[in-house]
């Protein structure tokens, strides 16, 4: 049973505006994904069974610590700037 | 129950910046991002452009195993690296890749080590040593709260040391961020020297009761106060039977006290999983990563083979820039006592103190190792005596002139001599090495100055010239 | 010459090398093709203004005498999820409205260094997230066999340009089914390598432990030479994997290959609706001709893939979006003002409804006292699949199933309901899941509608899939029509 208490939290976590209409459309079609979900509840497993197939890389396979020089031009992306700094909204 | 019968835990997060990478941790932007222009050190990567990869960087996993071997840490056979969630203008990525251990799963870097600390070898027990970035910088438009955000050191790499909370004392705190501090540096990961690089959040509670995390503290002796402030705080509120609430304090410097930060809504759920972009890392052939001489063996190593009083000892290896000063100095005149005792005594005095409250050499002193070698065997030699050899380091640290060359200048300096025994000595010891000159001295007075010249040189320089012209020629005639 | 915009990579490459036409004369013939047909289908979202000169440049190149890449000159569209520097990239949203990476991928890179031309992108789901491209910001795409009907999705447009001729071959992202599914119902060949294979660097991320980047052309043929060319390992994916199984190696000989084994997923082609799987009985049958025997095994964790890979997705894509606030780029909405809580979320909320729906669900799945039930589950279902799929790799040399259970549908038909929609994927799901290389060939048609083969391989085996699928492409000899726009 997802709530649209549930809902609102989720929103909030994800920080995403829903409207009323949207909430009320939302919880049904999100309550009906979930139960579909829950299909995973069906199949168990042992403990401590841990994963079968490990994909890993070696230490000695990673990047080099050298520096590649920056050419990213904050003016290229970013619209709303400030003596260079990008602009954001007010702080609480 | 009386207030000094509640028993106080601290526990300790330290956030040490690799500021001795080149490199951030997941792009190949420079990792040294102060006084640079703002966001001029960013690519597509550390600003979280749509489309973008994180590619771990090689050394600093092998700083991070370097740094848990020195505190005694477990180390991983693999190692994993998970996203934390949430939301922040800071973030470039509104998520930050950290390593998190959960589900019985232990995959950071280090894990339950140990720190000896302070004159009795007190244990702090390390409980988790993790990899992670650090986010962008905040700023604040000329009073009013809208946000300007810098990224150049969004991505920079960060080692994240998590104590258990067995510190009782705030005085112990100090001493032990000390010895970490040290330890870094010994391990030349980080600069501590630089701001920001090294800090430090605690989380206090008394009586076993709720939490309070400390945080915003910006040297470690404000750690101490705060830690003490706070304490005096809860005691004072147990005492009168208020409830100690579970929450976040920051340390006001102007006022000198804890305040309440500003409440979050909700406790935050930063639902974890591990970071698909990035394969586990198998660690191995970890012996080949060699720990450089750490700040306990090195005062081993002082107090042995040089004989040093364990107080001297350990302000050298606490400031690890006076013990690097020492053991190139000794290099060239080899006087371990003597260098070390002005390094601690004279030196020591002149360092200020930076941000995190350590006492440092700055770029502005410009004294090195070939001073200190010279002074110490000056003084040694009796040339100048120790009141000279303490003006003239105060002269050094300002211009960088030699001692030799100071005292070439300035003839005062040196101990003149006018005791008329010594000079008496001197003299008939150039008489009896000079037998030529001397006879024509007698005959010529201006041979005498051949013959004072070399009385000087025997006294080097300090036989007052005087006093020595009225005994030589006083001589002349005697012989 | 006309028609250009028909052949084949091999026919145009040669064909402009050996100076039977110009480059420019071919791209000439698909911009004029794009403007006329389009708009019937609506499969662009943005054409590249400079596609002409840079077919200038080509022939210029090949008449100095100079050589020039494998696929010079060869148009090709991108969906709009890959970076593509200086040429908007939106990912059907509003959220990116006026983004221009500054970037390109390392697929565009290398399809580039090898002188293809990017006509344009092309028109997807919102973010990846969708089974028919109705989910775009942009308007749906029309299938380009009967225009009332679905393409089939999220890389609608990659399968509709090149099944209308608008492109020669185009490049789609595949997380779950996403360029299988859409080349199924445009009856073109539509590709998703094994995972690792291919480079991510440049795709925005929906689920990245799931997805690949993946090539669509209207012969298997023309898929391969794609994936020659953008497969292989990159410093700037740690996901890609180095591996001497590539593509370029060792022709894979059927001839000498005896006792050749294919298995019908039992689960999968018993959830098919009957005029899809007679079609797929009668691709058995050419198999059968061809020298395969033929079992239907049965994949016992196949009741469970939706689930696990609609909760790894969901979980992925919640984070992977978070990075979306409109602050660093985005779309115009001043900060002034804003306390920044109510910015994020009110900039956020202009993400589509699909999108929303799937971001909320996957913060529910990670959330604090659920990540167990439903994370932590789904990668243990995730791992079961491929271990059982690696063990019927053992037996069988390929994995074949229905590419979608159900024939293409109508527009707007199955909109209102999400989950009806994820059972589209049902098939799909499990190559991403296991991380193994699948395909999709178009096999007949019912009633004007396209029916795919979905076939399968075990990790690595590009070869022989691809191989194998072009030996059933020729004796199953469908695609000598072309729809009619």
């Amino acid at each position: 049973m997802i709530t649209k208490d549930q809902l609102k939290h989720l929103s909030r976590l994800s920080k995403i505006d829903l409207t009323e209409n949207e909430f009320e459309t939302y919880t049904k079609q999100i309550e009906k994904i979930i139960k579909y979900l829950d299909k995973l509840d069906e199949i168990s497993f042992e403990e401590n069974n841990p994963s079968l197939l490990l994909s890993f890389k070696k230490l000695s396979e990673l990047r080099e610590d050298m520096i590649i020089e920056p050419t990213l031009n904050i003016d290229q992306i970013a619209k709303n700037l400030k003596d260079k700094f990008v602009r954001g909204p007010v702080m609480s | 129950m009386t207030s000094s019968s509640l028993p106080v835990k601290i526990g300790l997060e330290i956030h040490c910046q690799l500021t001795q990478l080149n490199t951030k941790l997941f792009c190949s932007c420079y990792c040294n991002y102060r006084e640079k222009e703002i966001n001029s050190n960013i690519c597509p990567i550390c600003l979280g452009l749509p489309g973008s990869l994180p590619i771990l960087n090689k050394k600093a996993v092998e700083f991070a195993i370097m740094i848990s071997k020195a505190l005694d840490c477990k180390i991983p056979e693999l190692t994993v690296f998970s996203r934390k969630n949430y939301f922040y203008p800071d973030l470039p990525k509104n998520f930050q890749i950290t390593q998190y251990d959960s589900y019985g799963t232990s995959t950071s870097i280090g894990k339950e080590g140990s720190v000896k600390y302070g004159e009795n070898n007190k244990i702090a027990r390390i409980r988790r040593i993790q990899l992670e970035e650090d986010p962008g910088r905040l700023v604040y438009e000329n009073g009013r709260m809208q946000a300007l955000i810098d990224y150049n050191r969004a991505g920079v790499a960060l080692v994240e040391i998590v104590t258990e909370p067995d510190f009782t004392d705030p005085k112990d705190v100090r001493t032990f961020l000390n010895k970490m501090t040290s330890i870094l540096e010994h391990l030349n990961v980080c600069n501590t020297n630089l701001e920001g690089s090294l800090r430090c959040d605690a989380n206090i509670s008394i009586g076993n009761g709720k939490k309070v995390e400390i945080k915003n503290v910006g040297s470690f002796s404000d750690i101490e106060k705060a830690l003490t402030y706070e304490i005096t705080r809860q005691k004072t509120m147990t005492v009168h039977d208020i409830e100690i609430k579970a929450e976040t304090r920051h340390w006001d410097d102007k006022r000198k006290i804890t305040k309440q930060a500003r409440s979050k809504e909700e406790e935050e759920d930063y639902r974890y999983f591990p970071e698909p972009d990035i394969p586990k890392v198998l660690l191995e052939n970890l012996s080949l990563i060699k720990t450089p001489e750490l700040p306990d063996e090195r005062k081993f190593r002082f107090i042995n083979d040089y004989g040093l009083s364990e107080h001297v000892s350990q302000v050298l290896i606490d400031n690890k820039d006076l013990a690097d000063l020492f053991e190139s100095a000794i290099k060239i005149y080899h006087s371990p006592k003597s260098i070390s005792n002005w390094i601690v005594s004279d030196i020591l005095a002149f360092m200020e103190y930076d941000s995190s409250g350590k006492k440092t050499i700055t770029d502005e002193m410009k004294i090195n190792s070939k001073h200190i070698a010279e002074i110490a065997k000056l003084v040694d030699d009796n040339t100048i005596n120790r009141s000279t050899a303490k003006s003239i380091i105060s002269r050094i640290i300002k211009t960088g002139e030699l001692p030799s060359d100071i005292i070439k200048k300035e003839k005062q300096m040196t101990t003149i001599i006018n005791d008329e025994k010594i000079l008496l000595e001197s003299i008939d010891r150039i008489f009896k090495e000079e037998k030529k000159a001397t006879l024509d001295a007698k005959q010529n007075p201006t041979a005498i100055n051949f013959l004072l010249g070399k009385i000087m040189r025997l006294t080097k320089g300090r036989a007052d010239p005087k006093i020595t012209t009225i005994l030589l020629k006083k001589r002349l005639d005697e012989v | 010459m006309s028609n250009l915009y028909a052949l084949n990579i091999e026919q145009v490459a040669n064909g402009i090398k050996n100076r039977e036409f110009t480059c420019e004369e071919y791209v000439s013939q698909i911009i004029e093709r794009i403007k006329k047909v389009d708009k019937k289908i609506n499969s662009f979202i943005t054409i590249n203004d400079d596609a002409l000169v840079q077919a200038q440049q080509i022939d210029k190149k090949i008449r100095s005498g100079l050589t020039v890449g494998s696929l010079a000159g060869i148009v090709v569209g991108v969906k709009d999820n890959i970076s593509t520097a200086g040429l908007k990239t939106t990912c059907a949203s509003k959220m990116l409205s006026d983004y221009v990476p500054p970037y390109d991928a390392t697929v565009i890179k290398r399809l580039k260094d090898e002188g293809a031309i990017i006509i344009g992108k092309l028109n997807l789901d919102e973010f990846a997230m969708g089974s028919t491209t109705e989910w775009s910001s942009y308007g749906l795409t029309r299938n380009p066999w009967n225009l009332d009907y679905v393409c089939g999705g999220s890389s609608g447009g990659s399968a509709a340009s090149v099944a209308a001729q608008l492109c020669t071959a185009s490049l789609g992202s595949d997380t779950g089914g996403s360029v299988r599914c859409p080349s199924s119902f445009c009856s073109v060949v539509g590709f998703k390598p094994t995972y690792g294979l291919v480079s991510r660097y440049g795709l925005v991320s929906y689920s990245n432990s799931l997805e690949q980047i993946g090539p669509i052309g209207r012969t298997v043929s023309d898929v391969k030479k794609i994936m020659e060319v953008i497969s292989g390992k990159d410093t700037n994916d740690n996901t890609t994997i180095d591996t001497k199984n590539n593509i370029n190696n060792n022709h894979y000989d059927l001839e000498q290959k005896n006792n050749q084994k294919i298995g019908l997923l039992k689960e999968l082609i018993n959830g098919a609706d009957e005029p899809v799987y007679q079609c797929i009985y009668s691709a058995i049958d050419k198999f059968n001709e061809l020298g395969f025997t033929s079992e239907e095994p049965s994949l016992k964790s196949s009741e469970y893939a939706l689930a696990s890979y609609y909760t790894i997705a969901t979980a992925e894509a919640s984070s992977n979006l978070a990075r979306f606030d409109n602050i660093r780029y985005g779309f115009e909405l001043n900060p002034d003002d804003y306390e920044w809580n109510t910015y994020f979320s009110k900039a956020r909320g202009n993400f589509g409804d699909e999108v929303k729906r799937r971001i909320i669900v996957g913060s529910f799945v990670l959330s604090s006292g659920y990540y167990g039930k439903y994370y932590l589950k789904a990668q243990r279902v995730k791992d079961l699949i491929k271990h059982e799929l690696k063990n019927l790799f053992k037996e069988y040399d390929l994995l074949l199933s229905p590419t979608v259970p159900v024939l293409p549908f109508k527009i707007g038909e199955k909109i209102d309901d999400p989950l009806k929609m994820y059972l589209i994927d049902i098939n799909t799901v499990l190559a991403n899941l296991a991380g193994i290389p699948a395909i999709s060939i178009p096999i007949g048609f019912k009633n004007g509608l396209p029916i795919g083969l979905q076939i399968m391989a075990n990790e690595f085996q590009e070869k022989k899939l691809l191989d194998i699928a072009g030996v059933l492409e020729k004796s199953i000899n469908i695609n000598t029509s072309y729809p009619d726009l």
